[in-house]
């Protein structure tokens, strides 16, 4: 008997991908997300057309603030990513992962790019939808708020692979609570920082986005939040990311991941 | 990359906290096919995890072909593992689940294809594989389990209690196809808590009682420890004392004491002759016989006596053959069909 060869990093990545994508797919989580965008996109068409404006720009970009930046944002990260690692070690199919001769970060990214290419293909899909049934009627406004729409999209993107790698890392540090810490962490630290007023809100890397998306300012006193430079959040948000990805590799790379105990 | 084929644990110990689940552990697998017997709770499990890489030793170390398995890619690729538990991505269809392990074993999609029909089929999975595992019955689980534990052709197999809800003809592939590995140069070592699984498929095995290694070798030498030491019986009568008065005549009853419930309980050498005097003397002076029962019969017991054995560092001394009971210091090289021994300064 020979060994096998060793996979190497890029190849344990697409296994583990292909792998996590497939099993995402047939999970009731995607149809859950999918149920939420769809009711975000029907909620704001129907007000744009209960409103009757010939431009709905304003009303779309509320819309898009609070179903996409407030809502969507955390919500499709936090069902794909968050489990991710914790389920496999609460239900025990960690261990066919584990000892396979894959690195705990390649594995861990694998699993983090399959749920953050999901959600950011609901999350874009999703708002480009929004973008052709608000504007349906009103073909000029739709050519002129194209860069606006893909410009959120890009920021939604951006705040999709952080919070997803936000979710990892408290689903692999604490595996028996992951859906309610990194819920936590999301709801304090993104959502509810992002509404405090004065300088606090730059603590919220969602009030980063929404800013490098043009956004319209809400929540308390918004006047007093001092005004941002747009390429700080335009850095920020990937550095963040990529700190938070670190930490998931060095968790997964040292942890035993019990499994229950013999 | 080590050539050597094998499993290597020195003085391994393994605790959660304050509960020690594997306590000073030393020994040298080589290839074939080892039964690790030990009682619920036992370390067994522990003990296998360790192997595969999935725990750090809290002290000493385990080497899988020369390499430190824990995270070690180097060292997992040689191992295959079928854990204890019923998990599987029951989404997936067999063919999927074993197929994508084998792509994480290093295999291209067409080998990992090829390599997963294979394992399948070697566990008679053929017509279930393109099947959902959420529909597979027990047994065909257990046999999933095992396919992918083997798609990659691995050189150290450790199977957590593989035949688990099996029937007799998943048991019957099941041992087939573990028979074949280690005949083909692998080490495989399996897990069980009742003895008679073993006895039909190797004769090499590893005692383990809390969390230590205390005999190692063949069953049948292991199964004469038992006949060591005094065996219990213990009879039910309406006259206890008339009863032992009689049998304490018998050669080999070595002891008698009274339980409650007119229960007597004898330690004999010599069980063959007690239960021929105990019958004779119950027909000949008219006792009547409750029941009569041995709280010695079950492998519980003889991992209580080695136990105890091995906390008085007491071995089996020459009688034992190959079989052999370890002392916590015991460091044994042993493959099957050799025998047990002993380097200096430690005894076994």
């Amino acid at each position: 008997m020979s060994p096998p060869p060793l996979p190497g990093f890029g190849a344990s990545v697409a296994a583990i991908f292909q792998l996590s994508v497939r099993r995402i797919l047939r999970g009731k989580k995607l149809r859950v997300g999918g149920a939420a965008v769809g009711m975000v996109i029907f909620a704001i068409i129907a007000a744009r057309y209960a409103q009757g404006s010939d431009d709905p720009s304003e009303l779309v970009g509320l819309g898009i603030g609070l179903g996409f930046f407030d809502f969507l944002v955390y919500l499709l990260p936090f069902l794909l990513t968050a489990g991710a690692i914790a389920e496999e070690v609460e239900g025990r199919t960690f261990q066919y992962l584990a000892s396979r001769p894959v690195s705990r970060f390649a594995m861990a990214l694998g699993k983090y790019l399959a749920g953050t290419t999901l959600s950011v293909a609901l999350l874009v899909g999703g708002l480009l939808l929004l973008h052709l049934g608000c504007y349906l009627t009103t073909p000029t406004p739709m050519i002129d708020e194209l860069p606006a729409t893909l410009r959120a999209a890009g920021v939604l993107t951006m705040l999709t692979f952080l919070y997803g790698a936000i979710c990892m890392f408290w689903g692999a540090v604490a595996t028996e609570a992951a859906g309610i810490v990194s819920a936590l962490y999301l709801a304090v630290m993104e959502l509810g920082f992002g509404k405090l007023p004065f300088f606090i809100r730059f603590i919220s890397l969602n009030f980063l986005g929404a800013e490098l998306a043009g956004l319209p300012r809400r929540g308390l006193l918004p006047d007093t939040v001092p005004e941002l430079v747009v390429w700080a959040g335009a850095a920020a948000i990937p550095v963040v990311t990529i700190t938070f990805l670190a930490f998931v590799a060095m968790v997964v790379s040292s942890s035993e991941y019990r499994f229950g105990r013999a | 990359m080590s050539d050597e084929i094998g499993i290597r644990a020195i003085r391994l110990s393994k605790w959660y906290g304050k509960v020690t689940a594997l306590q000073d552990v030393s020994l040298h697998l080589e290839p074939g096919l080892w039964g690790l017997l030990g009682p619920n709770g036992s370390g067994k499990t522990t003990f296998l995890r360790c192997i595969a890489g999935q725990l750090k030793p809290s002290l000493g170390e385990v080497r899988v072909c020369g390499e430190r398995p824990f995270a070690n890619p180097r060292a997992l690729r040689r191992i295959g593992l079928c854990p204890e538990a019923d998990a599987l991505y029951d989404d997936l269809t067999g063919l999927e689940f074993v197929t994508s392990l084998a792509r994480l074993s290093g295999y291209d999609a067409d080998e990992a294809l090829k390599r997963a029909k294979e394992a399948l089929e070697s566990f008679g999975l053929e017509d279930a594989m393109n099947r959902k595992i959420g529909g597979y019955s027990r047994g065909m689980r257990q046999r999933a389990k095992l396919a992918q534990s083997v798609v990659h052709d691995p050189d150290v197999l450790l199977l957590d209690e593989p035949l688990t809800g099996t029937d007799p003809t998943s048991r019957a592939v099941i041992l087939e196809q573990l028979k074949k590995r280690a005949d083909e140069g692998a080490v495989v070592l399996f897990s069980t808590h009742v003895l008679h699984e073993i006895e039909g498929l190797t004769d090499q095995v590893l005692l383990i009682a809390r969390g230590q290694v205390v005999a190692q070798g063949k069953v049948h030498e292991i199964r004469d420890l038992l006949e060591e030491h005094p065996h219990h019986v213990r009879v039910q009568t309406d006259q206890p004392r008339a009863l032992a008065a009689a049998l304490m005549a018998v050669e080999g009853v070595v002891g008698v004491s009274f339980l409650a419930n007119n229960t007597v309980e004898f330690m004999t050498r010599d069980p063959d002759a007690t239960y021929t005097t105990l019958a004779n003397e119950a027909v000949a002076k008219g006792f009547s016989i409750e029941s009569i029962t041995s709280p010695d019969a079950s492998l519980e017991a003889l991992f209580h006596y080695l136990v105890e054995r091995s906390n008085r560092g007491a071995g089996t001394g020459a009688d034992a053959g190959s079989g052999s009971v370890m002392s916590p210091d015991y460091q044994p090289g042993l493959s099957p069909g050799q025998q047990a021994k002993s380097p200096a300064g430690a005894s076994s």
